[in-house]
């Protein structure tokens, strides 16, 4: 393919992807017109300024990361960021705005029904095997109603570009969703360095996140006119605690740890220096297991025993609730286009990727004779654990990957391998401008009467060269995102 | 109309001490329909809040105690008073064997009460396999009822009552094969089996007003409760070989024992060991 100087380096797209930025005859898309002209200005030099002072504002204030696997401590990284923005023109997002409002919604129906009536499963639309094999489905939920008929509160749907060019739903996360903090970070240091570009391309604002945030919060409180809402983190050693500290300062509430509330006569205290106070709504950053040692896991010092009486006495909100991770299981996802028309009598307006449940024989053929073409992703794993991509295993790990699957088929998925889209990116050490894959998370909230999706979102780019996984915790970086 | 007077003692000591505890008591009876509750009064030796929850379930009540002071002994003591109505079970009338038949193989039956039909391995206490369940026979001809009963028989007659050879973590397969254990060890071995079977059967904890010869009046006890299609919930007992009547007073329900524990909680201490005892009295008041 011909070389085309878009940047003042050379930028070579790839073939058989979706490059965001140019089309496939090497003209820049209309939606990237002013950003190329402003690039075009630079030379090697600058980027590295740029990059430089990129790295100096996470670092001062702050925004970082920590990986479980090489930091038992719990020391940080700094989120890699990448300064040349992504962006979705006006009328795209308009549409994928509307699919993210749809998928969640069916999403809070699916589980609504689970908890109570069931039809879904005895329609056999959805396997109840499938269900009741999940561990997330907590039986304390049902008959429970949250306030507001709400379950998802925020949801976190990752979406991909293919080179169809079109998107693709990769997978929905609707039990405690992260990354939005660093969507707020990467706009406020970009408007740092490109302070004119901004006011050229006049992206879609974000900074009224933490906003509608506290609102929804506040939508589901249990009957106060000026409910007390807290941000539940595990501590300074999780991997999102910037991320946990970031939205409580910002939405002007506490940050508390599970040994800074109490329960008394079903009603949540939290202490303070000035005696006990009455909490309404808990925007909680502990996976259900840990919430409370009383009906959960024993061993937990994270949560705070009798929360979920409180909880089912309906003293008090938690967000998301408890038992929504039966609906991000990624073999329920397969389901996903079934479950919306269920729900909402709708076609999907964004797509799933075709998913095949080794559960099923027929799709565990397939599957196994194909293997070398597919994804195999654990039902049960979030962060990108434990994935493997079939074109990038030897022989023996194929047969691994093999016989993991039959012995234990429930546990697995396969899907196509997607080609995720391809952005320019600014690769440090080599000080060069490549192509590099990326994604999109979404947020969206659903409250009481209210509703929101974040303009733009998260686009997680993957920077090691060829890689298609984009998880901070494997190494990826993140862009800000602009809707046009 | 029965009218007991319940007490529960129980006195649990810690090797070193505790400075504060959070605990949740299932020993306050259930609310079933026609049941009158009366004065329940419970105490502790060590000061601290207690009130009653019914967040979970309204007819179930959770004693909830919560205490910051220090300790290294805790005495319980809990008495209340209830009115339980007569119940005869053999005064109920099974469906027509196709009826009844019709209602369990339907869909909606099914899923309604898959969560007590289902073994996971998520749940190992009942949790059977189908070599093992075959050592059981299940009768293909007759009533649900008929064929449940004939199964208590079986399990009635396999294990025998010997307290101190099982604990509470002990699961349905090992008392296959120890062959021993006390009520909730019949109640597991049961329950397995009848799930195997497809039977939607949960676990019942509560107290029993002691007849002549049966077990396990001196603590609390346990049976199985079958959702029967047109008798809703009926009780039995594997561990007396009854079908369970005004005598047996519930306290709540679940999957397994892990739903039903009667003492749970937090302590603050660096105890590692601890021992707790219990004592269960059920006086008929004339």
């Amino acid at each position: 393919m011909e070389q085309g100087r878009l940047f003042n380096s050379e930028y070579t797209p790839k073939d058989g992807v979706y490059d965001e930025f140019v089309s496939k005859e090497m003209k820049v898309r209309a939606h990237y017109n002013l950003v190329s002209q402003q690039f075009s200005q630079y030379q090697t030099n600058d980027y590295c300024k740029f990059n430089e002072e990129a790295k100096i504002v996470f670092f001062n204030e702050g925004i970082t990361f920590a990986v479980y696997s090489d930091n038992p401590l719990g020391s940080e990284k700094i989120f890699p960021f990448d300064f040349i923005p992504r962006i979705i023109p006006h009328d795209e997002w308009t549409k994928i705005e509307k699919g993210i409002l749809q998928r969640n919604r069916a999403i809070n129906e699916f589980l609504k029904d689970l908890y109570h009536d069931k039809k879904i499963l005895k329609d056999g639309v959805v396997p109840k095997e499938l269900i009741y094999s999940s561990v997330n489905m907590l039986s304390v939920m049902e008959g429970f109603n949250p306030i507001g008929g709400i379950y998802n509160h925020i949801s976190g749907t990752d979406l991909i570009r293919h080179s169809d060019g079109e998107y693709y739903v990769l997978e929905d996360n609707v039990r405690c969703p992260s990354g939005v903090s660093y969507v707020l970070a990467n706009r406020n240091t970009l408007k740092k360095t490109f302070p004119k570009l901004f006011s050229k391309c006049q992206p879609q604002p974000i900074i009224h996140y933490p906003e509608k945030l506290l609102t929804m919060l506040q939508s589901v409180s249990p009957g106060n006119s000026a409910p007390n809402c807290v941000v539940l983190s595990p501590g300074m050693y999780n991997s999102a605690y910037f991320e946990h500290s970031f939205l409580a300062q910002t939405m002007g509430v506490e940050l508390v740890e599970g040994r800074d509330l109490f329960v008394k006569n079903d009603v949540v205290y939290m202490k303070t220096i000035h005696g006990s106070q009455r909490v309404h709504v808990i925007y909680r950053r502990i996976d259900d297991p840990f919430l409370d040692p009383l009906l959960f896991n024993p061993n937990s010092v994270l949560g705070t025993p009798g929360l979920m009486s409180a909880y089912l006495a309906g003293n008090v909100t938690l967000v998301n609730a408890p038992g929504t991770g039966v609906a991000d299981d990624k073999a329920v996802y397969a389901y996903m286009p079934e479950i919306i028309k269920y729900y909402l009598g709708e076609e999907q307006i964004i797509k799933n990727v075709p998913t095949y449940r080794c559960g099923e024989d027929a799709d565990l053929k397939y599957v196994l004779e194909n293997i070398d073409k597919l994804v195999v992703k654990p039902v049960d794993e979030s962060g990108g654990y434990g994935i493997s991509i079939g074109n990038t295993l030897t022989k023996e790990e194929i047969n691994e990957v093999k016989l993991q699957i039959q012995q234990n088929r429930r546990k697995y998925i396969a899907q196509p391998i997607m080609s995720l889209s391809v952005h320019p990116t600014f690769i440090e050490g080599e000080d060069i401008i490549e192509s590099r894959h990326i994604d999109l998370r979404t947020f969206c909230l659903l409250g009481k009467n209210t509703e929101y999706v974040l303009p733009g979102g998260l686009t997680r780019v993957a920077l090691k060269r060829g890689n298609l996984i984009v998880n901070s915790s494997q190494g990826g970086g993140s862009k800000d995102t602009w809707v046009i | 109309m029965q009218h007991y007077k319940l007490e529960y003692k129980a006195n649990n000591a810690y090797a070193s001490q505790v400075w504060g505890a959070y605990l949740k008591f299932l020993i306050h009876p259930y609310a079933a329909l026609g049941v009158q509750i009366n004065n329940p009064v419970f105490s502790t030796n060590v000061e601290g809040d207690w009130w009653i929850s019914n967040a979970r379930q309204k007819e179930v009540s959770e004693i909830y105690f919560k205490s910051t002071n220090k300790f290294t002994s805790l005495e319980v003591s809990y008495s209340v008073q209830i009115y339980v109505p007569d119940l005869n079970p053999f005064e109920r009338l099974s469906l027509p064997v196709d009826q009844e038949k019709n209602i369990l193989s339907s869909p909606d039956w099914i899923i309604d009460n898959y969560k007590f039909i289902h073994l996971t391995k998520l749940r190992p206490k009942t949790f059977l396999s189908p070599q093992e369940n075959a050592n059981f026979q299940w009768l293909n001809e007759g009533n649900l009822l008929d064929k449940i009963i004939a199964l208590r028989d079986q399990v009635h007659s396999t294990v025998e009552f010997i307290s101190g050879v099982t604990t509470t973590n002990t699961e349905a397969s090992e008392v296959l094969n120890l062959r021993k254990g006390v009520c909730q060890d019949f109640t597991h071995l049961f329950l397995g089996l009848l799930r195997s079977n497809g039977v939607a059967a949960r676990y019942a904890s509560g107290y029993l007003h002691e007849g002549e010869g049966t077990r396990g009046a001196s603590q609390l006890h346990a049976w199985v409760e079958c959702h029967i299609p047109e008798m809703g919930w009926v009780g039995i007992d594997p561990t007396n070989k009854l079908l369970c009547d005004h005598n047996y007073v519930k306290i709540c329900h679940g999957y397994d024992y892990d739903d039903c524990l009667p003492v749970s909680g937090v302590v603050n201490s660096s105890a590692n060991k601890q021992s707790s005892e219990h004592q269960v009295n059920v006086q008929q008041i004339q």
